[in-house]
């Protein structure tokens, strides 16, 4: 049985606004999830009508066997930790953590045990004794932790708990919630809009765009095989270089350039001769061999790499990642490919009569 | 049921991180008994306190706050050497009736209007302050004595925690062990109970009935 199951859930706001259509997710026992997207995508809201926060507009929430749509958030033994650590500034380390303890009237033994094994987990056992506003940023998150853990709910839920720390923090962070995650095995829900936070924490993705789910899958399988231009875009860093074209026999042919498919592509594409697609690329799977002219505009080391930035054909900017370390100056002009073996075709993206994209064009290879 | 020593030990550690809280509420208890005498004090029809002693009272009774406050505040926080400065506070408390309550007794001076009481004789009027200065005593002196347990206990945790090299969180581990074994052990029970009898069991029990 799934621990948490999420069906058809819907939340409609009173003016009608629509924030989440149709989400339908389980979460296994021990299962760490990560809801990813653009701001405004709904994820938070879909956290936020787990925790209870929000109501559930439509739809079904079983969390461990037992409904739980239309519950107070009391009663769902979940535990959220939030953004802004949410910790009371009168209050000690120790205090804060067993608030929740002292609150459902727990024995103060109990709650000393639950505190001393959580600051061991947190590595917060030394600051018991001081205010929040004696920690840094990455202890005060760990207290915010600590008091989830203390109640020991069956799901934890945080919501973008490192979006308020520096990046050196937040890969710090980053490991200590992998670890945490290995010794408690919780079943955890975490929203972030940071891509690298998703794709390091995650046993599954939920990738969110407009209220929709667009992708679920392995971090690998987001990367690997985005199911749509919008996943392709948005995992990754630099995101992936979209061509509009078309297929013309066994060729991909765009305003720009044309470009020769494998056997194994024009196979898979035949249908799609003489239809519009587009080709997605990665930076990391351009070459340096190929016929595609590049104008480099901007050529960044960061030492492990170069990303050269550049426009096809003086038009259309791409961004290329090159392992090796590069020299490029600004005017200079190189030959480029792609990994035939790497490259996406989608289709075209369905749009309203505005324009406005409706649905993303989904991958077709 | 009594404790086992793990139960005493988390028992004596919740005080690292927990304040002395009743030392310093009975402290501040006795403070507020000591503004309440102090505004009495202030009653006196009789103009005996219009002299120099008045700022001297002022000046003893503000003192006397400050110490108690001061003196609550270290208990809370386990000083023990506060303990025997509350004690030594309340004695001078007691000490005090027989300064000016008993001065004002002997003559009849305690005659002031109180909460809409206008009294004509001393009695009433004495017998409220005293009441206030045993009652501020009292507390001091309460407070003082389980502020002095309270921080004994810690002391004593402490050196126990040192000299037995013990780690709480090991202790914690091991009764959540505990636990965990008494639960299995209470299920196990359960199920041995809940084990459908044999046949020839109910024959017997039939046999026996």
């Amino acid at each position: 049985m799934p621990e948490v199951n999420i069906q058809h859930l819907d939340k409609i706001y009173d003016g009608g606004v629509q924030a989440v259509y149709d989400f339908n997710l389980d979460i296994a026992d021990g299962e760490f999830i990560v809801l990813v997207g653009p701001s405004g995508c709904g994820k938070s809201t879909t956290l936020r009508m787990v925790a209870g926060l929000e109501d559930i507009s439509a739809g079904t929430l079983i969390i461990d066997g037992k409904d739980c749509t239309r519950l107070p958030p009391k009663n769902r033994d979940i535990a959220m930790v939030f953004q802004n650590y949410a910790l009371y500034g009168h209050m000690t380390i120790y205090e804060n953590m067993a608030f929740s303890l002292t609150l459902r009237k727990e024995s103060k033994e109990i709650i000393h045990r639950k505190v001393m094994a959580a600051a061991e987990i947190l590595d917060l056992k030394t600051q018991l004794n001081k205010k929040p506003r004696q920690l840094s940023g990455g202890q005060r998150q760990r207290v915010a932790m600590g008091r989830a853990i203390v109640r020991n709910p069956k799901v934890f839920l945080f919501d973008e708990p490192l979006s308020n720390l520096d990046a050196k923090l937040r890969g710090s962070m980053r490991r200590e919630l992998i670890l945490l995650h290995k010794k408690l095995n919780a079943t955890i829900m975490y929203v972030t809009h940071d891509q690298t936070e998703a794709l390091t924490l995650a046993d599954r993705i939920v990738c969110m765009s407009m209220g929709h789910i667009q992708q679920i899958g392995k971090p690998i399988e987001l990367y690997e095989k985005p199911a749509n231009t919008f996943v392709a875009t948005f995992i990754g860093l630099p995101p992936m270089n979209m061509f509009d074209g078309k297929i013309e026999g066994k060729k991909f042919v765009c305003d720009l350039f044309e470009y020769p498919l494998s056997a194994r592509q024009a196979e898979a594409l035949k249908e799609y001769d003489g239809k519009s697609v587009i080709l997605g690329v990665r930076p990391e799977n351009v070459t340096r061999t190929g016929k595609i002219k590049l104008n480099i505009t901007n050529n960044e080391n960061l030492g492990m790499n170069t990303l050269v930035h550049g426009k096809v054909a003086g038009v259309k900017s791409i961004v290329c990642k090159f392992a090796e370390w590069c020299n490029y100056k600004s005017g200079d002009e190189i030959d480029i490919g792609f990994d035939e073996e790497l490259m996406h075709f989608f289709d075209l993206p369905v749009t309203d009569e505005n324009g406005k994209i409706t649905e993303y064009g989904k991958a077709i290879m | 049921m009594e404790k086992t020593p793990n139960q005493k030990l988390i028992a004596d550690d919740i005080m690292r991180y927990k304040k002395n809280k009743w030392g310093q509420m009975l402290a501040l208890l006795g403070l507020v008994f000591n503004c309440l005498y102090f505004m009495l004090l202030y009653a006196y029809q009789d103009s005996y306190f219009t002299r120099i002693d008045i700022g001297l009272s002022i000046i003893l009774t503000l003192v006397l706050l400050l110490a108690i406050f001061l003196s609550s505040e270290s208990v809370k926080n386990y000083k023990k050497a506060y303990s025997y400065v509350l004690i030594v506070i309340a004695a001078f408390q007691i000490f005090r009736i027989f300064g000016y309550p008993l001065y004002g007794l002997q003559h009849n001076l305690l005659t002031a209007g109180y909460f809409g009481y206008y009294p004509t004789t001393s009695e009433v009027e004495f017998t409220i302050l005293l009441v206030y200065l045993v009652g501020s005593a009292a507390c001091l002196v309460g407070s003082a004595v389980i502020s002095f347990i309270q921080c004994t206990r810690l002391e004593l945790h402490m050196k126990k925690l040192a000299e037995e090299n013990i780690d709480i969180v090991q202790v914690v581990k091991e009764m959540d062990e505990e636990d965990a074994a008494r639960v299995q052990a209470a299920e196990e029970e359960d199920e041995v109970a809940e084990a459908p009898r044999s046949e020839a069991e109910e024959a017997k029990e039939e046999e026996v009935q």
